[in-house]
């Protein structure tokens, strides 16, 4: 049997930035997607940004008006974990908290089909750790596909086996990357992987740069756009991945590696609790209006408290 | 002979049964949503306009294949008794590329060789190749041919069909001009020397496909020697969605500007492009013609690039072949839109095209004809690409009997 071909339907239980984007690549390659949160509120504010994304990368050329539409209407939302059950795999993307993921995990596995393929989108997680959590016959299915923020732009996945992963999770999980046209990068289980530990070591010295005086925001992130040659520079992209998912990830790496890198800068952790969340909230280090797009640096300065501890610019 | 057209897509096969003697369609269909729960399958008797309309769960290519045969072979509504009434099976390929210059009977080498060109097609190759496999388990005894869109360009000289780009990247990626369209072309060719009454390879014809995709292809002696779609099917005329030929230092400065990466900067080009684009209105030329109509300038000046660039293409083409005997319209727009048609020539009486108004007028809607006063004929043809792959098919398959 082909994997590929009796994948029409997923369910992926968490409509956070994450849970969206994987909804959102998945009704893009044609798969019925039913996207789980906790309460009708928060689905019904997932509905609303992944429009407001779609629409602003309608304006980018990204997407046109009827792949949006086939997009959205490719997307079921609900708040009942019931929707694992029925379909081959199910996707977990909610926030990186160990405890909440292994409770998840298990009511999760009570429901679904016992031939159902668990993906989850950790990237400081133990999959072993996390799967050993759950009866045995289930252990096999469990695999880490960690998907890169925003998924529907970056055409890589990380690819994570734990000590228990069995072929049928991995080919499934290859043919989901296939059918999302995602190049794979097969990785050791080990926190941070490759792209979240440079990403977040890039991130966490540019926040400290800019704290101690060294450069202004601006001259951080273009320096490292022309660098690296890429499309953002570090400190736009964290705003992009959304700061306390920055903090968070920091913050576990800190814990499970203690390397230095990867403590917080306490800039970092002021910005999150003042809710400073980067793009989705409006304001991190830049500012956005509604539709996400970033302000223009004129209207965006002398607001504080964040200036006062930036260099003048 | 009957021969059965099969053009596979990522989700849908079209499919028609074509006997070539009498060059009749007997049943064309389609399934649609393939690999999706709600699959549909439909096919009309062409005799008595019989329908058949199903719905189902159609997993993969190999279960749509099977539906196909159990089609065209329904003892009420199909187009034959038995399966051994088919004498082979024609399968349209998008892209040979430099493999392929003809039509071939398909083998496992043959397969390979059509996968190697997926670099050059990612788009259609893959699901042609699929829809190949699974007509081939299922009518392993039948012989089935590879009918390539890029086949009748082969004849392409070497000056028209290399970009002026270092030459390692020919070597390395097989950077070139393939041209498209070809089986379109080919068909237009045969069919206005059938309505000029002439030789095919007597003409010195400009071919205009106008459909969603548009190309034009200089055709000298019944050979195509020039063509305006080149690496990818993008280049060339105005189309529906797609930009045609621009200055490829735009898309780079616009991918700096605008801060867009590859996937955006395709998609601009491929699906924001065009009429669609241009107008924002719509890619759909009725539509654009109906907002003309109510005085829409952004319809208008639309239409007028698309007009102005086939205009300028049939120049080019004459220049190409040193001559024109016949300018000939086919597809959706090209068949349908007279308007157009005489705009896209307006201006060219120095080359001898001069149109005929109300003749030109009158042919829509399937008509096929002449309308042209002047030295040059014009000609509006039927589409034809499955008869085309029917009668393809059937040529290399007699020659394979022949060469046993």
């Amino acid at each position: 049997m082909n994997p590929n071909l009796d994948l029409d339907r997923a369910t992926v239980v968490g409509a956070g930035t994450a849970g969206r984007g994987i909804s959102r690549a998945l009704a893009a390659a044609g798969i019925e997607v039913r996207m789980v949160e906790r309460t009708d509120g928060l689905l019904d504010r997932a509905r609303a940004a992944l429009r407001e994304g779609l629409d602003r990368d309608l304006g980018r050329w990204a997407v046109t008006e009827s792949e949006r539409d086939a997009i959205l209407a490719r997307i079921d939302g609900t708040s009942s974990l019931e929707a694992v059950r029925g379909v081959p795999i199910v996707f977990e993307a909610i926030p990186e908290d160990a405890k909440e993921k292994r409770a998840l995990l298990r009511e999760i596995d009570a429901i679904a089909d016992p031939t159902t393929v668990f993906c989850l989108n950790t990237s400081t997680l133990s999959i072993t750790a996390l799967s050993e959590m759950l009866p045995v016959e289930r252990r096999p299915l469990l695999i880490g596909m960690h998907f890169l923020h925003p998924v529907s732009r970056i055409p890589l996945v990380e690819l994570v086996r734990g000590r228990h992963t069995g072929e049928r999770a991995e080919s499934m999980a290859r043919a989901v990357a296939a059918r999302l046209e995602k190049e794979v990068m097969e990785v050791a289980e080990y926190p941070g992987y490759v792209t979240t530990r440079l990403t977040l070591t890039l991130i966490n010295e540019a926040v400290h740069l800019v704290m101690e005086g060294v450069a202004t925001r601006d001259a951080v992130d273009r320096a490292m756009k022309l660098r690296l040659g890429a499309r953002h520079g570090p400190l736009a992209l964290a705003d992009e991945i959304g700061l306390d998912s920055v903090y968070r990830a920091l913050d576990s790496l800190w814990r499970e590696l203690g390397l230095s890198q990867f403590r917080p800068a306490p800039l970092l952790r002021r910005m999150v609790s003042a809710g400073w969340l980067g793009e989705k909230s409006g304001r991190g280090f830049y500012r956005y209006d509604a539709a996400g797009r970033r302000l223009p640096v004129s209207e965006d300065f002398g607001k504080p408290p964040l200036d006062r501890l930036l260099p003048e610019g | 002979m009957r021969i059965l057209v099969l053009n596979s897509g990522s989700s849908s096969v079209k499919y028609q049964v074509i006997d070539t003697g009498s060059q009749d369609t007997l049943v064309v269909g389609q399934v649609e949503r393939i690999g999706a729960g709600g699959a549909i399958l439909t096919q009309t008797r062409t005799s008595d306009g019989e329908r058949i309309k199903r719905s189902g769960s159609i997993l993969d290519h190999r279960d749509a294949i099977q539906s196909v045969l159990d089609l065209v072979n329904d003892p009420d509504r199909g187009a034959m008794e038995s399966l051994e009434e088919l004498d082979g099976v024609g399968h349209r390929v998008v892209h040979g590329g430099e493999a392929f210059t003809d039509a071939v009977i398909i083998d496992d080498d043959v397969e390979d060789e059509i996968r190697d060109c997926i670099e050059l097609a990612p788009l259609h190759n893959p699901h042609n190749l699929v829809g190949i496999r699974a007509a081939r388990e299922r009518l392993p005894e039948h012989p089935h041919v590879a009918v390539f869109d890029t086949a009748f360009h082969a004849t392409l000289p070497p000056k028209a069909f290399h970009y002026a780009l270092p030459y390692v990247l020919y070597k390395r990626h097989r950077i070139r001009r393939y041209g498209f369209h070809g089986t379109s072309h080919r068909h237009v060719l045969e069919r206005s020397a059938q309505l000029m009454d002439r030789e095919p390879d007597t003409l010195h014809l400009v071919s205009l496909h106008l459909g969603n995709g548009a190309s034009a292809c200089a055709i000298r002696a019944g050979q195509s020697v020039d063509t305006s779609m080149g690496f990818t099917p993008l280049e060339g005329l105005v189309m529906g969605t797609r930009s045609g030929d621009v200055d490829p230092a735009v898309i780079l400065h616009v991918m700096a500007r605008e801060e867009i990466g590859l996937s955006e900067a395709t998609a601009l080009l491929n699906k924001h492009s065009g009429l669609q684009g241009l107008s924002g209105i719509s890619g759909d030329m009725r539509d654009l013609l109906e907002e003309e109509e109510t005085g829409d300038e952004r319809a208008k000046l639309a239409l007028d690039v698309y007009c102005y660039r086939i205009r300028k293409y049939i120049g080019a083409c004459a220049a190409a072949m040193g001559g024109v005997d016949a300018v000939a319209f086919t597809g959706g727009i090209g068949e349908n839109a007279a308007g157009i048609r005489a705009r896209a020539l307006d201006g060219l009486g120095f080359l001898g095209i001069d149109v005929d108004e109300p003749e030109n007028a009158s042919l829509t809607g399937g008509e096929e004809g002449g309308f042209g006063s002047g030295r040059v004929a014009l000609l509006v043809v039927r589409s034809g690409e499955e008869l085309t792959i029917a009668k393809e098919t059937e040529r290399i398959v007699e020659q394979r009997e022949r060469d046993r």
